[in-house]
């Protein structure tokens, strides 16, 4: 099980949030150029440009780089340690910083291929945590099987292609 | 002409019982004493906060300060104080301030807590999309650099042995520093043994936590001339930064604003990397000194972790660098640190860890994950006009 720190949406992430209960990763599309950002940017880093259509991602993201944490900034992740957090390449361009999930013994290297998943808090409460996990997890599941934190994930949902 | 008069330091490290700004105002005050001056010369304060952000404009009414042309609180993050010189230097060239004292104080560490507690974030507070990516665990710099260091890592094959050996050089340089909080020798071995903190990064490729100010007087060339130590000339100032981009083909985590920061700072010098002396690089982890290294123009790019080698940056080796243990292993006063260590090696007051040439140090400044950036070129020489 993983636990899940509780997030608290603001009046700027309101859109963010609702996408993430319906199992979606909110990005944002320029009307100018086209290019795609992620959804705290207001602004397109590309042309500057404000206006923008709301899309979300596939799913699907390469690994630029993670640590393994073993002195969690956080106390509700501190008995999942060691775990994995790194930065993730959406296929659509933006990054994420996100938790990573292995198979047990399987080891990271820059630019292997994951999937991104949103998963609901166990207790239905707060909002849904984004994970990245590796093919082989989605098979054989990940390394961290034991419970712990005082909330855990239930509902892991891939991402709507 | 801006010139260094005056330097100020508190003690650093477990100092409790004291607020970060009484601890400021004893830095002023030192440093006013220190360049031969009294607190009623002064006519400018800028200030600069850390984790506790309680060092303010106020400041000047607890140092008993009448009137003042120049009053700011200053953030650039860890690249602060040398932004902090290029304000004086603008400010005393178009006459604004005559005598400016710049100060930075902290009292992160507490009694009570471990020191890592200081920068830990607290699960009530992740709030919006920021709190929803830090709540996957990278929510911290020490996360934050550990991902950029492995990026470095996948990308050029440098080593955790190469990181140690920056830690190793620096704990060196910290031995023959009074003011240093870590005095005992350590090895590659002892690197290999210390706890990870985020993997690839281990306790002794993380920062201290300190308590403790720091403040420096600034002056023009002119009055400097008759003041108590040998005076430190600012030849050039430079400043650059790359806010975090966060999508395809970002350089971030592997190469920083250091690069046009430094071009800036050694172009309004005159001077080129050739003339350096000594280098007092922004450490908050030994990642970054490796970096800012390659974006100066020391080695190429990615071949940092090969240059820091067989104590290239130890005492004796081909560069100076951190020749005070830095914040590694002297102490962590933001930009203050490597600030305070040029001014000390310029003056020749190093003592047992004086480096013989010393004429030009090159100073940088690190703030955000590799974001902000600022350089100074200092010299015991007057700049030739």
């Amino acid at each position: 099980m993983i636990a899940v720190p509780r997030v608290l949406r603001t009046p700027d992430s309101v859109d963010f949030f609702d996408y993430a209960r319906l199992g979606k990763l909110l990005l944002r599309r320029c009307d100018s150029c086209g290019a795609v950002r992620g959804p705290q940017e207001r602004f397109c880093p590309q042309c500057h440009a404000a206006a923008h259509t709301k899309t979300h991602a596939r799913g699907s993201a390469s690994l630029v780089s993670w640590a393994v944490v073993h002195r969690s900034p956080l106390p509700a992740l501190e008995e999942q340690t060691p775990y994995i957090a790194g930065i993730v390449e959406l296929t659509e361009g933006p990054w994420l910083l996100v938790r990573v999930l292995t198979a047990p013994g399987e080891a990271l290297r820059a630019g292997m291929e994951l999937e991104i998943w949103i998963a609901a808090a166990g207790d239905g409460e707060g909002e849904p945590l984004g994970l990245a996990q590796t093919r082989q997890v989605s098979r054989v599941g990940h390394r961290q099987a034991r419970s712990g934190g005082e909330r855990a994930i239930s509902g892991c949902r891939r991402l709507p292609s | 002409m801006t010139t260094i008069v005056g330097l100020g330091m508190t003690r650093f490290g477990k100092v409790f019982g004291v607020s970060s700004a009484q601890l400021a105002a004893t830095a002023v005050e030192r440093a006013v004493q220190d360049a031969g001056l009294n607190l009623g010369q002064l006519d400018g304060l800028l200030v600069s906060s850390g984790l506790r952000n309680d060092v303010t404009p106020m400041l000047a009414c607890d140092l008993g300060l009448r009137e003042l042309s120049l009053v700011a609180s200053m953030n650039t993050y860890g690249a602060t104080a040398n932004t902090m010189v290029a304000e004086c230097a603008r400010a005393i060239a178009d006459g604004t301030a005559t005598t400016i004292a710049c100060v930075f104080g902290d009292t992160p560490l507490r009694p009570d807590r471990r020191a890592g507690a200081a920068w830990s974030a607290r699960d009530s507070t992740l709030r919006g999309y920021h709190g929803w990516q830090a709540a996957g665990g990278a929510a911290t710099p020490n996360v934050l650099y550990a991902v950029a260091a492995r990026r470095h890592m996948e990308e050029y094959g440098t080593t955790t042995d190469q990181l140690a050996a920056i830690a190793v050089a620096q704990r060196q340089w910290a031995l023959g520093n009074p003011h240093a909080q870590m005095r005992t020798p350590i090895t590659i071995e002892d690197h290999h043994v210390s706890p990870w903190i985020a993997d690839p990064l281990r306790r002794l490729d993380c920062c201290l936590v300190s308590n403790g100010a720091i403040a420096i007087v600034v002056t023009s060339a002119e009055r400097a001339a008759d003041l108590a130590q040998p005076a430190v000339h600012v030849w050039g100032y430079g400043q650059a930064h790359r806010p975090r981009v966060l999508g395809r083909d970002s350089w971030w985590g592997l190469e920083t604003a250091a690069g046009p920061s430094s071009r800036q700072a050694l172009r309004r010098a005159g001077l080129t990397l050739q003339d350096i002396d000594l280098v007092e690089l922004y450490d908050c982890y030994t990642y970054t000194v490796l970096v800012t290294l390659e974006d100066y123009g020391f080695c190429a790019k990615g071949e940092g972790g090969a240059f820091v080698e067989n104590g290239r940056l130890a005492p004796g080796g081909d560069l100076a660098c951190n020749t005070g243990g830095g914040q590694l292993s002297g102490y962590y006063m933001w930009g203050f640190t490597p600030l305070s260590e040029a001014v000390i090696q310029i003056r020749g007051h190093g003592g047992d860890r004086q480096v013989p040439r010393h004429d030009i140090a090159l100073v940088s400044g690190n703030g955000g994950i590799l974001e902000y950036h600022s350089t100074l070129v200092l010299s015991s020489e007057a700049k030739p006009r």
